[in-house]
């Protein structure tokens, strides 16, 4: 292989992975912090896609679309969070019901086109000051912007688990009965972990849509099967170095992840079985999360890399 | 200051197992008091603290705490002057949050909790002398996770933090029948220091009787969703083991046991 055509396969794998990074925040905060496998996230990523391609069209400002991603996301949150704690459905099937109507919803806001090109809209990537100051890394300048946008929302939450309110986060899925006993409503605060990790899967979705420069409401399909071997990969790979944050862990998974896929695509294999792929990796990553944990160190020690 | 009045608990209504555990039951607890409840499985007395926590609703009937009707209040509502400190040392702390993080969000009971740091440096020295009542040397270990305490060390993280807002009544739920006699016996006694130098008014279920006749100013037994003996003060100082095993039997031959 030549060296131009490797480097542009790690360019994308890094790509790639910075983007689906954000989802790996998002379910690092359902999944790994309040323990809630959210479906809702196969929604909400194309949400936060057919939401920008939209706005972009329509022009309006690229880094306040995914603001408004942001929100469109955390809103769909909030009704997986109602159905569980208001009526009471069960996690799974929560989730479900809205990735389900999502699927409708994210039709009608593209005017039921699955697909949708955005033209020659202005995103991110080709406007403003920081594309203008990334334009020297030549190349690498898509990946620049993609990463010090992911790296912001991390710090961002490093910060947040720091707060007040983040530790009632962390406190829910570490001890449910603890909120109930420092006067909280416990639901609530479920209901804020599925707005904050919606609304940063949306967020994944409109960072996407501004690369590709189209949506496609197929595009959540699987996403919180990917999530999930992100989290659990990275945590297991770098779980056992206590110095680094579970944030920086499971993006440094979704990218490893993504190289997965990548290296399974230029095997040559038929596309057509990436999922199959996708599905056997995820499995690989349950099943040496165990083998990992064996005679390692116990739950409580290696859940605090906040 | 609390007042149960009239109640009315059924449980598994309309099943083959239907069970009336409360008909008309009353107490009234006085501010200050202490008071042991003892009895046996099934005699009602995890489902009185449930009650008086709101982790279960009465049938029928009202609970009032300083003149306040709480009987509809939700259990969070009720922890913000509730405190309570259950049989599993676990249920009491975060095992992944350190000593001083578990202080920091107890301290912060019934507030709003905002953006702000949650950790307030300025406050671990207070947080180290309130470990320092406990003589276990957790005041030199406050970066530790509660995760690698024991359950004895749990326990009186629990009683610490559990205690560190002002509350109006104190519920202790078997707190320290999960721990072996010798570490039972110092919670025991540190929690009898905390309820006399906090005047906590206080309701203690416990399976030890040695504790129920030792501490406290009143003691109740339940049986059947009734208060088969209740006494104060000089009743309870001149009552001894041996007339509480002669009542447990009597009861124990009475439900077939």
């Amino acid at each position: 292989m030549e060296l131009s055509s490797f480097l542009s396969i790690i360019q994308g794998i890094l790509e790639q992975g910075f983007i689906y990074g954000i989802v790996a925040l998002g379910i690092y905060i359902t999944y790994h912090i309040l323990d809630f496998p959210d479906l809702s996230v196969d929604g909400t990523f194309p949400l936060g896609s057919a939401v920008t391609a939209v706005l972009l069209i329509h022009g309006v400002n690229p880094w306040l679309t995914i603001l408004i991603s942001f929100l469109a996301g955390a809103c769909a949150g909030f009704l997986t969070g109602f159905f569980h704690v208001v009526l009471k459905i069960k996690d799974l099937l929560a989730g479900i019901i809205t990735m389900t109507g999502l699927y409708s919803i994210n039709l009608m806001i593209t005017g039921y086109s699955p697909l949708l090109q955005i033209g020659d809209a202005k995103t991110i990537f080709n406007s403003g000051f920081l594309a203008n100051l990334s334009n020297s890394f030549g190349v690498w300048k898509t990946f620049i912007l993609i990463f010090l946008n992911t790296i912001v929302i991390k710090l961002f939450l490093d910060w947040y688990f720091k707060t007040k309110s983040g530790f009632l986060l962390r406190a829910a899925g570490d001890n449910e009965n603890m909120i109930t006993m420092l006067a909280q409503d416990k639901g609530k605060v479920k209901i804020i972990g599925l707005m904050l990790c919606n609304g940063l899967s949306a967020t994944a979705g409109s960072v996407l849509c501004q690369q590709q420069r189209y949506f496609d409401s197929n595009s959540g399909t699987g996403m919180l099967v990917m999530g999930l071997a992100s989290v659990i990969i990275g945590m297991t790979l770098l779980g056992k170095l206590a110095k680094i944050k579970g944030t920086t862990m499971v993006i440094f998974g979704a990218v490893l992840y993504k190289a997965c896929i990548a290296v399974a695509l230029n095997l040559r294999i038929n596309p057509n079985n990436l999922k199959l792929i996708m599905a056997i990796i995820f499995l690989i990553a349950l099943v040496s999360k165990d083998l990992f944990r064996k005679g390692g160190k116990q739950h409580a020690s290696s859940d605090s890399h906040l | 200051m609390l007042h149960l009045t009239h109640i009315y608990k059924t449980f598994h209504t309309g099943t083959i197992n239907e069970t009336t555990l409360y008909h008309d039951f009353n107490l009234s607890v006085k501010e200050g008091d202490f008071i042991s409840v003892i009895g046996s499985n099934g005699s009602g007395k995890s489902t009185l603290l449930n009650l008086i926590c709101g982790t279960l609703q009465a049938d029928k009937g009202s609970i009032l705490l300083e003149e306040k009707d709480i009987t509809n209040v939700k259990a969070y509502k009720r922890s913000s002057y509730i405190a309570r400190v259950y049989q599993n040392p676990s249920m009491g702390s975060c095992a992944s949050f350190s000593i001083l993080e578990n202080m920091a969000i107890a301290e912060n009971k019934g507030k709003p909790f905002l953006f702000k740091k949650a950790v307030n440096k300025d406050r671990i020295d207070f947080y180290k002398t309130q470990l320092e009542k406990l003589h276990l040397g957790l005041e030199n270990r406050i970066h530790d996770k509660v995760g690698n305490l024991s359950g004895g060390q749990r326990q009186a993280l629990a009683m610490i933090t559990s205690t560190l807002t002002p509350n109006k009544l104190l519920i202790l739920d078997e707190h320290t029948a999960a721990l072996d006699p010798k570490t039972a016996d110092n919670i025991m006694e540190l929690t009898n220091e905390l309820i006399l130098s906090k005047k906590l008014t206080t309701l203690m279920v416990t399976h030890n009787l040695k504790f129920a006749l030792k501490y406290g100013n009143r003691l109740i037994m339940m049986h059947q969703g009734k208060a088969i003996m209740d006494q104060c003060q000089t009743e309870k100082q001149n009552l001894k083991l041996e007339d509480l095993l002669d009542k447990f039997n009597e009861i124990s031959i009475e439900s077939g046991n």
